[in-house]
């Protein structure tokens, strides 16, 4: 892995598999991670307008599943406010903040934003 | 204004040979064999855009490369380096620990996207006129499909890994699940997944990484 994990060719193959790390990647770092405490840089109306991305970036996705043979799955303990399940060192071990989930509707989502690029959304910022 | 964002707590007293957010110069703070790599920022929000996450992705995957991280969460920052090393002491115990855990191992993400659309079969099985009964029906087919899959894929899996951390999928009856898997197992598991992937006719089965151990770090010490 001499050449950065994260850019593995193998894994990170361009087209769909780029789509899936991206998906990952947001899942990792918006709900893993340490927490600490203090102030939080990023503002949430900022988050909440990824996952807006997030929602479009998959609708969109769907109409190239089929070609892709892949399925791409947007739900994760974020989007839908569930907890993180930890089977090997206790759930009470890891955090899992539900970073403005509460805020973000994914049914408000309108078809207009869905058209856009994914993740930069047209919407305004709050 | 300025505040310090931390990408990582590390047992390398080295800063990675890359640069921050926005590109800002990385430093590194702490002693005894547990550090903090941060970066200067202005203290005001930021766009949350794909460049900026893989721009932390980017330090946190250097320092794996050099030692063992615990990735800290997009987004965390300290107001000044009193607040920092305050942080490393308090919490000093928990991110040995944490530290201890992951030493050696890296975060492989599976997911397994279940093919055909069992919500099409369930109207026969319920009568039209009953449009719930019928949603009922396709929900309940769902998630005995998944915790089929689920359940036939994670124990070979989760025989080549330490861990495993399960995120739960409560609309499309996906399986999502991270696993922390020693370096050095890491082909193999990627063969198992390979190997799973052909064998389960009814679901495409995909894995990403090796990632950092974003899903194997020690929570706030006072959850």
């Amino acid at each position: 892995m001499s050449q950065g994990v994260g850019h593995d060719p193998t894994l990170r193959r361009p087209a769909h598999a780029r789509e899936v790390a991206l998906v990952d990647l947001i899942d990792r770092l918006l709900d893993g991670g340490v927490v600490i405490h203090g102030d939080i840089t990023l503002a949430v109306a900022d988050v909440d307008l990824l996952y807006v991305g997030l929602r479009a970036l998959v609708a969109s996705v769907n109409t190239i599943e089929e070609k892709m043979g892949v399925r791409l799955s947007a739900h994760s303990a974020v989007l839908d406010n569930d907890r993180l399940d930890v089977d090997a060192f206790g759930s009470d071990s890891f955090g899992s903040d539900s970073l403005g989930a509460d805020a973000f509707d994914a049914d408000a989502l309108d078809s207009d934003a869905l058209d856009s690029d994914p993740f930069r959304p047209d919407a305004p910022r709050r | 204004m300025t505040v310090l964002y931390v990408y990582g707590i590390s047992d390398s007293p080295n800063a990675p040979p890359v640069l921050g957010l926005r590109d800002a110069a990385l430093s590194v703070s702490g002693r005894g064999g547990l550090f903090a790599v941060w970066s200067e920022q202005e203290d005001s929000p930021f766009d949350a855009d794909e460049t900026a996450l893989w721009e932390h992705e980017r330090v946190v995957e250097a320092l794996l490369e050099q030692g063992t991280v615990l990735p800290m969460r997009f987004g965390s920052s300290v107001p000044d380096r009193e607040a920092l090393a305050e942080l490393l002491a308090e919490r000093r115990a928990d991110f040995e620990l944490g530290l201890e855990r992951v030493r050696g191992a890296v975060e492989i993400g599976v997911r397994a996207l279940i093919r055909g659309e069992s919500s099409q079969l369930a109207p026969a099985l319920a009568g039209a006129d009953r449009p719930g009964t019928a949603y009922m029906l396709a929900r309940l087919n769902d998630e005995k499909r998944s915790a089929a899959i689920a359940a036939h894929i994670h124990e070979p899996l989760i025989a080549l890994s330490r861990a495993s951390a399960s995120r739960k999928t409560s609309l499309s009856g996906d399986v999502n699940t991270a696993y922390l898997v020693a370096r050095e197992d890491v082909g193999p598991f990627r063969a198992t997944v390979e190997k799973l992937d052909d064998a389960v006719e009814y679901a495409t089965i995909v894995c990403t990484g090796p990632w950092p151990p974003y899903s194997f770090t020690p929570g706030e010490s006072t959850r």
